[in-house]
């Protein structure tokens, strides 16, 4: 790329030649005002607030769509360009509501920055204004179209990143309004990216609103917890509390999710309990932390090679996982972290980056819904697609991405993984559900180079398959998994024979000891009843956590552990690098990272606990897998899958966010809800195994006959009853 | 994913006429605004279920139709009377005395402007210029002008539709 | 100078939307000629000897945008405006109904011209029924064989398909026009890049007005120079007028540029109605500011002349209004117009044309301030030029040179709070 000069207020630098006079001035240090520019949409020029004078064009040039020539003299401090952005502004102020005190983006708004900036002191305008109610989109966003300054960045983002959403601009002229269409909802998973990308007030977080002002947060840059992209965030807190996510930097990014963005506020929540308890006489009693520890420590200390172990969660961190690991050593006891009851381990795809996913010619995506699990990787994807790459989605359940790509098609649940491999072998008919275009697409992506992205729900059997077929073809392969740091707390070597395993083993009484972190496995393993035998069985039970939680019903001793918030520990994402979060608050109450607790219990015991988390980057083969494609039969057959909003950490203590998710559903065919009578909306009733659940009814175009989606997280709704180990058992639906 | 759409959801002719439409251009959104206007031409305006019908048809999400749908005068995304009356009171129909048709029809029809009838058979509205400016004024009644309007022609117009 | 019938020759005549009745005179004799005789880039040229320019309202000249495709293998595409949709403008109507031939023709030789085999005619909304004629007069052309693949047997493939607006005046401007006819809302696009680059589907794509494409076969079948010795020296050939308001025979006219405005008006037109007096005309469509009777005296109907005494050709709409026209009432219900058309992308169009509308409604109706005229008066400097593309300039036209040329009737608006007109 060539280089130009271009001079700026008098202040010459050197560009490259298809740079914006914006982006030439953003070198130069001269501030351009701008309203509708956004560094990762396109520039759209609409706003006219950047307007300068250019030598040699009688016109004023909008500077974030103007392109720079060598030897351009641009002036932004003229009295020409002074009067116009004075006009700009004030005609943006005209049907404004000027109500900044209530306004929660008051202190970071763009419309009160450059008003102040580059504004006139009165207004002239005497006419009425227009104004326009309060719309709450769901529990998450509110509009305010009065404060709007149709500068479209929320509708350039669903247009551009997500590929159409149900959220755009109607009508036309001053009367042009912005919102979702019919529906109060906004029904997608990255909702928050409007509050972010909206300059001014009008689309703001409902979880925010009227909290606090933004001014009064200190922040500190963070990762989130709750999946393996490990966006980088900035916590907002005020007096301890947690108030506010921000997502500054565009790492890995530009773009996060609602989890990351909304699934916070249980860091503040009343019931988080903040120190340790101790059952007394079948009652929780609140203990000293000395009498805990030691307690722990004597009890600890009594069992043998092989009767302790340890289930942690794949997103405690990597100091946290090392700590376990080494007592665990030291007690011989077991540790894993697989609460998801997936048999695989982690291994180190061969794309090193994100932008190696956005540069893929062809991506395709199987079992698992990307956007649930990994929610940024599927605006990745799209990338690629938008930026010419074929995409297939095919997988038993999939809400965001698969209708957005060339190729989709929902698999039977309990037939996902052997179609997938008979596709695989090459055997494109073996896909249900394709019209003649998807199916020529689809062999085209398998005979030239291709990504295959492995969700969550792939068994290391499936894994294995893709590994040696990708291996053979030369293609790029991503294996996800669960948690934010699976990767992480596999290299500390935090795993054994698998949760199942463990589980098994305390139900027969050869594991006596089990302590708990971070998780609730009622609500992760799947088998309600093998979690609860083991629990009932388990002669020690150590839970910590930050909710007492069912699993926690059980415990003997609680031990109250500091959120991610708190804690300074390291994750290790998808693509295998640590990522450092910085503590943005003081411990609530007496609550410590479990790397402490285990420090204490170690001491007490006279053990060494280390905690000196290092990354090994890979070492297990997939091809090593021994398991067999997962198939279940049966005349109706169930995925069970977290809905969303409930499988951010702790949804159940994230008021609005889990409440988005009103209830659970299920998805069903047309075919099935002919046959029982049932239109969306309807109860139907979901029995199995271990019992009998009520689901809303939703009809699905493409769903197969036979096959369903209900889902699981929500409170005292305990769906893994249902379920044998594997996410997907033989039900009985009926209309209720 | 095989979209199914229901064809049922327009007559046989319009449904031809848009699988005509939609092969016309070179990238098929083109139709769009063509295929709003042929399912309007049938149901007389374009509700929600309209305009998610199209949405399906074109592959698009509903509020991108409805986004589209809502710039263009044209389309009547709630119901309108039978006939639809578009008085022009542009510039050069003003001068020509069109406000004094809209106040002559809005009296005899018992409405206001933005208003349909009780029985539903007129709505009356006005409109920007209708390229009738040497015949003015003028109007449109659903699909055909009227031009060189007086009172008493209005009058003979209304009454003789049935 | 004065009438000239070129366009208009075949209008009168019984059933002249009839491809036998056009194939009587002549018709479809100069694609022919195109076809078989001559080389797209001599045709280029020959329009550019002809000095025709733009007739949609700019007045570009049509053979150097032509000349800026590029040569490129891609697609291109030809685009008939017949979106006509400025206030006034009435003339593309006739030659759409009354001669859809004479337009094909122009359109299909002007696609060769420029490499393309594919065009669009954009016909506003509204006029279905010639959207109709239009539709018909295709088919039958292409049942002859002279549209259609191979055209009249040469090896060229034009295509031509008429695509309905829905109600839009900001579809007119070009790029709006572009987005509409890819299906989305009627927003302007960012200049650059320009159509001639990349324009419908991103591809070269020339767009130009009715009356401009159905000049094209004359030229073809006359020569350029021919063409150019209609007219003045600077403004060459025959334009449509549309005119309307107080005269007596209101109605499109073809005029050779250079007749003067007051044969127009006074001769053609005959005379302002009922022995008034003329108060003010607008002389090329709303957005071109307005004329006092003192101001046309002596103008002359070009491009140059009606520059020189301040305002523009534009469409050629002359809007007569004589001395009972309350110019206040007048400019208001302009600016009702573009605010109402404004397609509400940019901050200065949307919200100017608003506030205007806000601040005039006020002085009809009494309440005006003197302020008022200052604020209005300064949206030029605000919105002048500023705006995304040409509608917010437009909306300009009629309110500034209102308020210049007829100040004191504004005075007395808001002084009196009454209309001394009585209107
Ligand atoms: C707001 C606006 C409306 C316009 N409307 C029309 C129109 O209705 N018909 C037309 O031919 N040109 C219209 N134009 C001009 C076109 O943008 C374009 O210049 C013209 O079609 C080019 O054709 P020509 O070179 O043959 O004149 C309009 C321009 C603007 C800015
Ligand atoms: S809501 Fe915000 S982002 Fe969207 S157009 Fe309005 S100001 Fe812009
Ligand atoms: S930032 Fe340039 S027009 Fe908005």
């Amino acid at each position: 790329m060539g280089m130009v000069k271009v001079t700026i207020d008098g202040i010459t630098v050197e560009v490259p030649e298809n740079a914006t006079i914006l982006q030439a001035a953003m070198k130069a240090g001269v501030d351009i005002p701008y309203f509708c520019y956004h560094p990762y949409l396109k520039p759209a020029g609409l706003c006219r607030m950047c307007l300068v004078e250019v030598e040699g064009m009688p016109k004023l040039a909008p500077a974030c769509v103007t392109q720079v020539r060598d030897g351009m003299v641009v002036r932004t401090n003229t009295e020409r360009v002074k009067k116009v952005r004075e006009g700009i502004v004030e005609f943006q102020l005209l049907h404004h509501p000027l109500d900044c005190p209530i306004c929660d983006q008051a202190g970071e708004c763009y419309l009160q920055d450059i008003t102040f900036r580059y504004g006139r002191a009165t207004s002239r305008f005497v006419d009425e204004k227009e104004l326009y109610p309060t719309k709450f989109y769901g529990p998450l966003i509110v509009h305010e179209q009065s404060r709007c300054i149709l500068c479209k960045r929320c509708v350039r983002f669903c247009t551009e990143v997500l590929n159409g959403a149900d959220w755009n601009v109607y009508w036309r002229a001053a009367h042009s309004l912005i919102g979702s269409y019919e529906s109060d909802k906004v029904a997608n998973y990255f909702t928050c990216n409007l509050v972010e990308v909206c300059p001014v007030g009008a689309i703001t977080s409902r979880l925010y609103r009227y909290k606090t002002r933004i001014w009064k947060l200190e922040f500190t840059r963070s990762v989130c917890e709750h999946c393996e992209m490990g966006c980088s965030l900035d916590l907002g807190v005020r007096e301890n509390q947690l108030f506010k996510i921000k997502h500054r930097m565009a790492d890995p990014s530009p773009w996060i999710c609602d989890k990351g963005y909304y699934a916070f506020d249980y860091v503040n929540h009343a019931e988080r309990i903040l120190y340790p308890l101790a059952r007394q006489e079948n009652k929780m009693v609140s203990v000293e932390v000395e009498d805990a520890v030691s307690s722990i420590a004597d009890k600890l200390k009594n069992y043998g090679e092989g009767e302790v172990a340890f289930i942690l969660s794949p997103s405690l961190c990597l100091e946290d996982a090392a700590a376990v690991s080494s007592m665990a050593k030291a007690v011989k006891g077991l540790v894993d972290y697989r609460v998801y009851g997936e048999d695989y381990l982690p291994v180190k795809g061969n794309v090193s980056d994100i932008e190696d996913v956005e540069s893929a010619k062809a991506v395709l995506v199987v079992g698992g819904d990307v956007a649930v699990s990994h929610p940024v990787l599927a605006l990745s994807i799209l990338k690629a697609k938008n930026a010419g790459a074929k995409v297939g989605v095919l997988s038993a359940h999939d809400i965001f991405l698969g209708e957005r790509v060339d190729v989709f098609s929902l698999l039977p649940a309990g037939s996902e993984e052997p179609l997938i491999k008979e596709l695989l072998d090459g055997n494109v008919d073996a896909i249900p559900d394709l019209s003649d275009e998807e199916r020529s697409c689809l062999k085209d992506m398998l005979s030239g180079e291709l990504l295959l992205v492995a969700g969550v729900r792939a068994s290391s059997a499936l894994r294995a398959a893709i590994y040696s077929r990708s291996k053979e073809k030369g293609w790029k392969y991503l294996f996800l998994d669960r948690g934010c740091n699976a990767k992480g707390l596999y290299s500390a070597g935090a795993y054994s024979e698998g949760v199942g395993e463990i589980l098994n083993r305390v139900k027969e009484g050869k594991v006596k000891a089990l302590v708990v972190a971070g998780v609730d496995l009622f609500n992760t393993y799947p088998n309600g009843s093998l979690v609860k035998e083991a629990l009932e069985s388990a002669e020690f039970l150590v839970v910590m956590d930050l909710f007492f939680h069912d699993t926690a019903m059980y415990s003997d001793f609680f031990l109250p552990i500091t959120s991610f918030a708190e804690d300074g520990g390291s994750v290790v994402d998808l693509f295998w690098r640590v990522r450092r979060r910085n503590p943005a608050m003081q411990p609530k109450g007496l609550s410590r990272p479990v790397r402490d607790w285990l420090a204490l219990i170690g001491e007490a015991m006279g053990a060494d606990v280390d905690s000196q988390g290092q990354v090994a980057e890979t070492g297990w083969d997939p091809l090593q897998a021994k398991a067999e494609l997962l198939e279940v039969k049966g005349n109706t057959v169930a995925l069970v899958e977290h809905a969303f909003y409930r499988s951010a950490r702790y949804a159940s203590w994230c008021s609005r966010f889990s409440e988005v998710a009103e209830s659970p559903c299920a998805y069903i065919s047309e075919d099935d809800a002919k046959a029982l009578g049932v239109s969306d909306g309807d109860k139907v009733l979901v029995s199995g195994k271990g019992g009998k659940f009520e689901f809303v009814a939703k009809v699905r175009e493409g769903q197969p006959k036979g096959s369903i989606v209900i889902d699981a997280g929500f409170d005292r709704f305990p769906v893994t009853l249902l379920l044998n180990g594997s996410w997907v058992a033989p039900v009985e639906l009926r209309k209720a | 994913m095989r979209a199914v759409i229901d064809k049922e959801f327009v007559s046989e002719a319009t449904w031809n006429k848009i699988q005509d439409l939609m092969s016309r251009y070179p990238d098929r959104r083109s139709a769009l605004l063509q295929v709003l206007h042929a399912v309007q031409d049938e149901k007389g305006y374009l509700d929600m279920e309209a305009i998610k019908w199209i949405a399906k048809l074109f592959k698009l999400p509903p509020a991108e139709v409805y986004s589209v749908a809502s710039f263009y005068t044209m389309f009547n995304l709630k119901k309108v009377g039978k006939y639809l009356i578009q008085v022009c009171t542009n510039i050069s129909c003003m001068i020509n005395g069109a406000e004094d048709i809209v106040r002559h029809i809005e009296k005899k029809l018992g409405i206001k402007v933005g208003e349909t009838t009780p029985d539903g058979k007129f709505t009356l509205i006005t409109v920007e210029c209708l390229g009738s400016c040497g015949k003015a004024p003028a109007m449109m009644i659903n699909k055909d002008y009227y031009e060189n309007l007086t009172p008493e022609k209005v009058d003979a117009i209304l009454d003789s539709l049935k | 100078m004065g009438e000239y019938k070129l366009l208009l020759a075949n209008v009168d005549k019984p059933d002249s939307e009839k491809l036998e009745t056009y194939r009587k005179s002549g018709g479809y004799e100069r694609l022919r000629k195109a076809l078989f005789e001559m080389k797209p880039e001599e045709i280029v040229e020959e329009v550019k000897k002809s000095g025709l320019r733009g007739r949609g309202g700019a007045g570009f000249p049509t053979g150097l945008k032509w000349s800026f495709v590029p040569k490129t293998d891609e697609p291109k595409y030809l685009v008939c405006n017949a979106d006509e949709g400025e206030p006034g403008t009435f003339k593309d109507r006739v030659i759409i109904e009354k001669d859809p031939h004479l337009l094909l023709e122009g359109i299909a030789i002007s696609a060769y011209a420029i490499g393309a085999h594919e065009a669009f005619i954009y016909i506003r909304g509204e006029y279905e029924y010639g959207a109709q004629v239009l539709e018909r007069a295709i088919k039958e052309a292409e049942e002859a064989g002279i549209l259609g693949p191979n055209a009249m047997g040469s090896g060229y493939d034009i295509k031509i398909t008429v695509h309905r607006g829905a109600g839009a005046y900001v579809c007119g401007e070009e790029t709006a026009l572009l987005n509409s006819l890819e299906g989305r809302r009627g927003h302007p696009r960012i200049r650059p890049p320009f159509p001639a680059s990349k324009g419908l589907y991103q591809h070269p794509t020339v767009i130009n007005n009715v009356e401009t494409l159905a000049t094209v076969p004359f030229i073809v079948e006359r020569g350029g120079d021919w063409y150019a010795s209609l007219g003045t020296e600077k403004s060459k050939g025959t334009k449509l007028f549309s005119i309307s308001g107080h005269v007596n025979k209101p109605g499109v006219y073809e005029l050779e540029l250079g007749t003067p405005f007051e044969e127009l008006i006074y001769e053609i037109a005959g005379g302002i109605r009922e022995g008034r007096k003329l108060k003010a005309v607008i002389p090329g469509g709303s957005s071109t500011p307005m004329l006092t009777a003192d101001e046309i005296k002596g103008v002359k109907l070009d491009y140059e002349s009606l520059q020189a005494a301040g305002s523009m050709l534009g469409s050629g709409a002359v809007i007569v209004m004589d001395e009972t026209t309350c110019i206040v009432k007048a400019v208001y219900r302009m600016a009702k117009f573009y605010a109402h058309e404004s397609c509400g992308q940019c901050t200065p169009c949307r919200e100017g044309t608003r506030w205007m509308v806000q601040i005039l409604s006020r002085i009809v109706n009494g309440k005006g301030r003197m302020e008022d005229l200052d604020v209005l008066l300064d949206m030029k400097n605000i919105m002048g030029g500023n705006c995304l593309c040409p509608l917010g300039d437009a909306a300009l036209g009629p309110l500034i040179s209102g308020i210049t040329k007829f100040r004191d009737e504004f005075v007395e608006h808001i002084k009196t709070g009454r209309c001394p007109l009585g209107g």
